[in-house]
């Protein structure tokens, strides 16, 4: 199955469509990005996620004669058959009317275009809002009620992203859980194995990228069911963080490169903290699976034997999820 | 092999070799403090090293540190009590308040972008005053800001730094060569400047030697490639094992630990329900079963892995099957450290080495490299040498802790 997704955005100094996009699938760190050079007119790429699903991504260049030209001339090249449309800001912008226009116009010709096609808004470079996370906040509800106003009927997803924490990851893990068609029924599993292995809470990430695709406790597949309300710093000591799969995602990724460092890969994990213990493991060829258990009584050794078990069933399902 | 008692239980503490003399030591408050002094010219980068390496600051936040303008002295406490003082840029050592004689070690920080012929005069001129004063200190050099550099560059760099101050030495009236020098290519952009503290702290370590020792003795009694003790609040090691050190090892081995502090916080539950564990480590029951009739002699021997090379069978009193009967032993002490769950962790990486983790104080962790093969054939034989690795760090740490005045 291939999906077409478009990365857009109009800045002439670089929103960083081109580093999110090489973070996310090209494992590269965050630090590295600063030597990319503008993208000019469209990059394409085809990006393999889950075995069978490939994105076919375009990385559009931001510059206004691109943009104008994609608008005008090429308007039916980029915007035919879009399964995806990401559309990207910079929340730093200089000039937000000007960027609010171009947004409006393409809004436009992809839903001309391609009906059908999903669209995420990112206000992304977070991190250069000064202040803590209250004023990240605060900059990015502003910037969502201002842009809700052009949207049109249907509601847009957006989501405030920086390449320099988990937010990338939060952003495009929603992005692909929408191209995957049994995600609940991978939860119902994941669901269902979780109890099996006494687990707290049982999470899918795709093998390459470390995005997460399915978790234990949702009914629907959506992931961001059930998520206890956030709470103060340390309130609470039961309050599960909300943004942990987010921040295991980044956590492997980084890991993983530095491993690669070694001239080794990444392969397992197994951690046994005085109140949890957590098991990485390949899942299937296409995915890994983390295991969360609190009871002290359960080895590593039997979630490990557990997963191994679970695979063949899990290599099934995932067949099907792809198409 | 021969299994040995781990010797630092019995052995007498060595004197810490450089204790400045307790004279220069009157007029400071701290005198059991180990006292860092961090000099350098303005926008040198000495505050954001503290910053990255003593408070965790993201090194991309360094840029925003306003100067420092008035000396600040800072509490640090890893295996042995230190203190730090940041003095401005360009201050002259002329207006601190103590005598140069107070300071165990003295941390120049060099830019590596800048000219820096006015850094290395104004360093050689330090030397000069404390060859006068305090010829044993310790001064280390960190020639800052290499991720400035590509590889090769920095490289040159960094050796023509230190032929220049070299010739100036030389050059110099008093025999400055003699004074102990140390330079560091450091970037708070990477392990580099973890690893150059960590040579700085090292030095100041008084059971230096006993640590290594244990190191040596678990990493061949249990098949390790490498092991570090980390400080894991400050990411610096405070011992390795006498294997060559390896810059991309130590980077790993610091990234895998910052992994599994950030990944700690993840989840929160409260710990009342995974608290005493009465069984004994249970990788162990993989072992044969315990023969109940053969004592353990004492509780203080660690087990070694038969070398794979020459297959021997280990000797009679330390084989796997008195491993179980020494644990239950009740002539254990009871310390703490057996009714406390401590972390371990470990990653498996392809093709062959595993990485390996165990929480061995709540501030020093163990981290080793290990073939693969290994780990999953003795990993309950590791285990159980480890914690007998734990049990003599903890009996160093209280030695050390007990020469700290009360309160600390």
């Amino acid at each position: 199955m291939k999906k077409k997704v478009l990365l857009m955005g109009n800045h002439d100094t670089g929103s960083g469509k081109t580093s999110m996009r090489s973070i996310i699938f090209s494992n590269n760190l965050a630090s590295a990005t600063s030597r990319f050079g503008a993208t000019i007119d469209v990059e394409m790429n085809h990006v393999r996620f889950l075995g069978s699903l490939v994105l076919n991504l375009w990385d559009c260049g931001g510059q206004e004669t691109f943009l104008d030209s994609y608008l005008a001339s090429q308007r039916n090249t980029i915007f035919r058959d879009v399964g995806v449309l990401i559309y990207v800001f910079d929340v730093e912008t200089r000039d937000f009317e000007r960027d609010i226009s171009y947004y409006i116009e393409c809004l436009d010709a992809c839903r001309k275009n391609s009906p059908e096609a999903d669209i995420f808004v990112l206000i992304h470079k977070m991190d250069l809002v000064t202040g803590g996370k209250r004023e990240r906040t605060r900059a990015f509800e502003l910037k969502k009620r201002e842009l809700d106003k052009y949207s049109g009927s249907t509601p847009i997803k957006m989501f405030g992203t920086s390449i320099w924490d988990e937010t990338l990851y939060k952003a495009w893990s929603r992005i692909v859980h929408t191209l995957i068609p049994n995600a609940p029924l991978l939860s119902s599993h994941l669901t269902s194995f979780a109890k099996i292995c006494s687990a707290i809470e049982i999470v899918l990430f795709e093998r390459t990228t470390f995005l997460i695709i399915a978790r234990s406790g949702t009914s629907t597949g959506d992931l961001d069911d059930v998520i206890p309300p956030e709470a103060g710093p340390d309130s609470d000591p039961n309050v599960i963080n909300p943004e942990r799969f987010e921040k295991v995602s980044q956590l492997i990724k980084a890991f993983k490169v530095s491993c690669s460092r070694m001239q080794e890969q990444f392969h397992s994990m197994e951690i046994r903290f005085p109140n949890y213990t957590a098991v990485l493991e390949l899942m299937t060829t296409n995915t890994y699976v983390m295991a969360i258990v609190a009871d002290p009584n359960v080895q590593t050794a039997t979630l490990r034997l557990n997963i191994r078990l679970a695979r063949e069933r899990f290599e099934e399902l995932q067949a099907g999820s792809a198409g | 092999m021969r299994p040995r008692q781990m010797r630092p239980s019995t052995r007498p503490e060595p004197d810490p070799p450089r204790v400045p003399s307790a004279k220069s030591l009157a007029g400071s408050k701290d005198p059991h403090r180990r006292k860092i002094l961090v000099l350098g010219l303005r926008r040198a980068g000495k505050t954001a090293i503290q910053e990255v390496v003593f408070h965790g600051m993201s090194p991309r936040d360094t840029f925003f540190i306003e100067p420092t303008f008035r000396v600040s002295k800072e509490d640090v406490n890893t295996i042995i009590p230190l203190q730090l003082w940041d003095c401005p840029g360009g201050m002259p050592v002329e207006n601190l308040d103590v005598l140069l004689d107070a300071f165990s070690t003295l941390v120049f920080v060099i830019d590596i972008q800048d000219e820096y012929s006015h850094a290395i005069s104004k360093l050689v001129h330090l030397m000069a005053m404390v060859y006068t004063v305090h010829p044993l200190i310790n001064i280390e050099v960190f020639v800052h800001k290499a991720e400035s550099m590509s590889e090769d560059y920095k490289i040159d760099n960094f050796r023509q730094l230190q032929e220049r101050v070299y010739d100036e030495t030389i050059d110099h009236p008093l025999p400055l060569e003699n004074l102990q020098i140390t330079f560091h290519l450091t970037s708070v952009y990477d392990h580099t400047i973890y690893e150059a503290w960590s040579r700085v702290i090292q030095k100041l370590i008084p059971p230096l030697a006993a640590l290594e020792n244990l190191l040596n003795v678990l990493c061949s009694n249990s098949g390790l490639s490498k092991a570090f003790l980390f400080d894991i609040k400050t990411l610096t090691h405070v011992a390795a094992d006498e294997s060559p050190p390896d810059a991309t090892t130590y980077g790993l081995c610091c990234e895998y630990i910052q992994t599994l502090l950030q990944f700690s916080n993840l989840y929160k539950y409260p710990q009342s329900s995974r608290t005493h564990q009465p069984l004994p480590p249970p990788q162990l029951t993989s072992t044969h079963t315990p023969s109940s009739s053969i004592p353990a002699r004492k509780g203080t021997q660690p087990l070694s892995i038969p070398n794979s090379k020459t297959s021997r069978p280990p000797p009679a009193n330390s084989t796997h099957s008195s491993a179980p009967s020494t644990l239950s032993n009740t002539s254990v002490d009871l310390d703490p450290a057996d009714s406390r769950v401590w972390s371990t962790s470990s990653v498996r990486l392809k093709p062959q080495t595993t990485l390996a983790y165990w929480e061995i104080t709540n501030q020093l962790s163990l981290v080793a490299l290990i073939r693969s093969e290994t780990y999953e054939a003795s990993q309950g034989l590791i285990d159980y040498n480890v914690t007998f690795f734990r049990k003599a760090i903890h009996r160093i740490v209280d030695i050390e802790k007990a020469k700290w005045p009360s309160g600390d």
